[in-house]
């Protein structure tokens, strides 16, 4: 007698579908395909970029008119309020001024075109931008 | 309108439709959820496991070969979660004893089930099930309750169709000496 007919076993067959375990809680469709949208969803989070290209392209933009501004705007009147203060001779205001003293002539040192600064210092705003989004982000995808 | 094809639908998620998947849900989840209790034995985890196979083919339906069938697929994918997600079950009849075991035992134990009530033959039945190993109730449940081929439970559960014939006659041997011993000693067990 072949393998076969040893397992072959009409008795037996009906006897375990007689054992049926029910069916899955009702709303089991719905459960499952919530789950496949939120998995999908979190995987074009991934895939896809955090803006779309003209997004990107108003924000840099904007950080090189913004950088630009504080590049080349006047803005003697922040030493004015400084050398207020230092004649006022508060002690607190003077460590501020002896800060802004180092790091003027800290940077007096360096020497970069103006638009090498701007490229880095907009490189440098838009990395930063995209950190803090994409860590506000993820945080909310937590909830 | 009756269900379309499994390969219908799957071509539909895989073109963007993913609404289409509710269609392969909605006809696979009794048999899923069926094996992944008969393997667990408890409502909740074969509720998660069963969940778990669904997202589990969604998300690699694209390395799905539309050559096999779905629904073998689908059983592999369920069949290996339950299996890892089960802690080795205890068996207390390990050993069976061949000798003892002949035509005999078998049509006296069917003749037995045949005089029995029905709810005590369910009832005992469950509990003979409960000292099958995991991979003896995955074939139990393959072969006897879903009706699938020997060559289909060979693809689900990564057993050569030898094995799973050789298999198959064991656990069956197995299940008829447990009925024998539960209805010769008269067990008695809560509901």
């Amino acid at each position: 007698m072949n393998k076969t007919n040893n397992i072959q076993d009409e008795f037996l067959t009906r006897l375990v579908r007689k054992t049926g375990s029910g069916s899955p809680s009702p709303d089991f469709t719905e459960k499952v395909m919530n789950k496949i949208y939120a998995d999908k969803a979190v995987q074009n989070e991934k895939q896809a970029g955090l803006f779309s290209l003209g997004s990107w392209i108003w924000i840099s933009a904007a950080v090189i008119i913004i950088t630009m501004v504080l590049l080349f705007a006047d803005f003697g009147f922040i030493n004015n309020i400084f050398e207020n203060l230092n004649s006022r001779n508060l002690q607190f205001f003077n460590l501020l001024a002896n800060i802004k003293n180092t790091l003027s002539e800290a940077f007096q040192t360096i020497r970069f075109s103006s638009l090498s600064l701007i490229i880095l210092i907009s490189a440098l705003s838009l990395f930063i931008l995209d950190r803090a989004i994409r860590k506000i982000r993820a945080f909310y995808f937590c909830f | 309108m009756g269900l379309l094809k499994d390969s219908y639908y799957v071509t539909q998620v895989l073109k963007g439709n993913v609404a289409a998947f509710a269609f392969l849900v909605d006809k696979h989840k009794d048999s899923i959820f069926n094996l992944a209790y008969r393997i667990t034995g408890n409502r909740e985890d074969a509720e998660e496991i069963a969940q778990d196979a669904f997202l589990k083919a969604f998300q690699k339906l694209d390395t799905f070969r539309k050559q096999a069938k779905f629904s073998t697929w689908l059983y592999r994918i369920a069949f290996n979660l339950a299996i890892s997600k089960t802690r080795k079950k205890k068996t207390e009849i390990t050993e069976l004893n061949e000798k003892h075991f002949d035509q005999y035992i078998l049509d006296d134990v069917r003749y037995e089930i045949m005089e029995s009530d029905e709810e005590d033959v369910i009832k005992m039945l469950h509990h003979a099930m409960d000292e099958l190993d995991t991979q003896e109730l995955a074939l139990t449940t393959l072969f006897y309750y879903e009706g699938k081929s020997i060559d289909d439970i060979s693809e689900i559960t990564g057993i050569t169709p030898g094995n799973v014939k050789v298999r198959l006659h064991r656990t069956r041997k197995k299940l008829y000496a447990i009925l024998h011993r539960i209805m010769s000693t008269q067990e008695v067990y809560p509901t």
